[in-house]
């Protein structure tokens, strides 16, 4: 039996999780809202994950039955995200598996993502789509790396969103994405916009005023390219814009046509949760790998596939 | 359980940035509370700041007593991995010299080096106030 809490906060939400051998045992979270027209910026998202984190922790601790005792590892995310709430969170989690003489693993928040997904889908051996505010890349696994096969040329397209919010100022409670979805669901003009495919990748800065058709259509398209060159049979979708059903729509549309099968989580999990980083961390610590105290510094850049696999054949 | 953190000392060498930092710091209106484990010992957090003459960088010391070398090592190694987010311009140099941890500065300018003084001690406050929500540590050798 492993028992991994892992610690999560390199944007806007803050998240603590645990996870016994694939049963997630907690998964609180906060999320920093701004007023609408504004988006988050480092060091007030900083400011905000330190004054509500040790609650949180209290509080994965509790839902979940726990002592510490009870936790053989203590995992978080090292990168990519930004700078100052990603230390905050770190400091936590280094003071914590020192105090309580647990090892630390750092890890890479879009492998928390996928693994997550992996977990709570049972997918075998998918290819991902991992869209968020943060992150757009298409990834396939293969030989001990999750290979990135595209992804934007310049911005996330959960970035792109969120600025669109921005600048119609739509409310960003719960989220900008999910309240464009709310008005995206009342509306029936298409507008035909720039639709920017290159090859494997896509780009979605220039365009701040389209809307969710193109964008989705452009990433489904890079998806069934990175399928066609793999012969996958599987698509998961991860990140927070996975929430969204237009995309999932989509997503399955193009799949029946290949008679592939689609994957995705909710809102707990694909949005950024604290249990994600606990089940990467579970896989990554059952395969022996550590993270000493002096190399745990964290990073604003850290790309899916620098990570060696070891868990995975 | 909280110490307030005094300011330059009095009596410090007149480098002309130096005013300049205090004067923020008051304009500012912060107080910065840090939570020690522990009984309070009467012993005070002491800082310390000049320029070097020689080079002309500014210095700025940091001593923080802890209730043990353990806990005092904990914090250490929490502290240190992360890098300066800005490369150029300023130093910093953490060590653990009995129950003290010590943090030495040396920065080309003011407003680097309160920058960077400014965020260890937001750090610091958490490092303590995690080791007192969920302290004292095991005794596991670590």
């Amino acid at each position: 039996m492993t028992v991994v809490i892992g610690f999560e906060g390199s944007a806007n939400k803050i998240g603590i999780g645990i996870i016994r051998d694939g049963e997630v045992l907690s998964n609180p979270r906060r999320t920093y809202i701004t007023p609408p027209g504004q988006g988050f910026m480092p060091s007030d998202t900083a400011r905000h994950h330190r004054a509500v984190i040790l609650t949180v922790l209290k509080e994965a601790l509790e839902q979940a039955g726990l002592k510490p005792a009870d936790i053989d590892c203590v995992a978080y995310t090292k990168g990519p995200g930004m700078g100052a709430p990603l230390v905050t969170v770190a400091l936590v989690a280094r003071t914590v598996a020192q105090l309580w003489g647990k090892p630390l693993l750092g890890v890479n928040h879009c492998i928390g993502h996928i693994e997550m997904g992996r977990l709570i889908t049972k997918a075998n051996n998918p290819t991902v789509l991992y869209v968020s505010g943060g992150n757009t890349q298409v990834i396939a696994y293969s030989e001990r790396r999750y290979r990135i096969f595209g992804e934007t040329i310049d911005i996330a397209v959960g970035n792109c969103l969120d600025r669109f919010a921005r600048v119609i100022k739509i409310s960003n409670d719960p989220s900008p994405g999910y309240n464009i979805e709310q008005m995206a669901k009342k509306g029936s003009q298409y507008v035909e916009l720039p639709y920017t495919v290159k090859g494997m990748d896509v780009s979605f800065s220039g365009i701040l005023s389209y809307i969710e058709e193109t964008v989705f259509s452009m990433l489904v398209e890079i998806t069934e390219r990175a399928m066609a060159h793999c012969g996958s049979q599987e698509v998961l979708i991860v990140g927070g814009v996975g929430c969204n059903l237009r995309l999932q729509e989509m997503m399955g549309v193009m799949c029946q046509e290949r008679g592939a099968k689609l994957f995705a989580t909710d809102e707990r999990f694909c949005i950024d949760n604290g249990a994600m980083i606990a089940q990467a961390g579970w896989e990554m610590f059952r395969s022996g790998q550590v993270t000493e105290l002096e190399d745990s510094w964290i990073t604003q850049r850290y790309r899916t596939d620098e990570v060696e696999v070891t868990w995975r054949d | 359980m909280f110490l307030e953190v005094e300011s330059l000392n009095e009596g410090s060498s007149s480098a002309a940035s130096l005013p300049h930092f205090r004067q923020t710091r008051r304009r500012r209106r912060r107080r910065r509370r840090i939570f020690f484990y522990g009984p309070i010992i009467n012993s005070r957090m002491s800082t310390d700041g000049e320029t070097d003459h020689k080079t002309g960088k500014l210095e700025f010391s940091l001593d923080v007593p802890f209730p043990s070398s353990s806990e005092a090592s904990i914090a250490l190694r929490s502290l240190s991995p992360d890098r300066e987010p800005r490369r150029g311009g300023i130093s910093k140099r953490l060590m653990v010299t009995g129950n003290t941890l010590s943090v030495r500065w040396s920065a080309d300018e003011a407003r680097i080096l309160r920058v960077s003084v400014n965020s260890f001690l937001d750090h610091l406050s958490l490092v303590l106030e995690t080791m007192e929500t969920f302290g004292p540590p095991v005794d596991s050798g670590i």
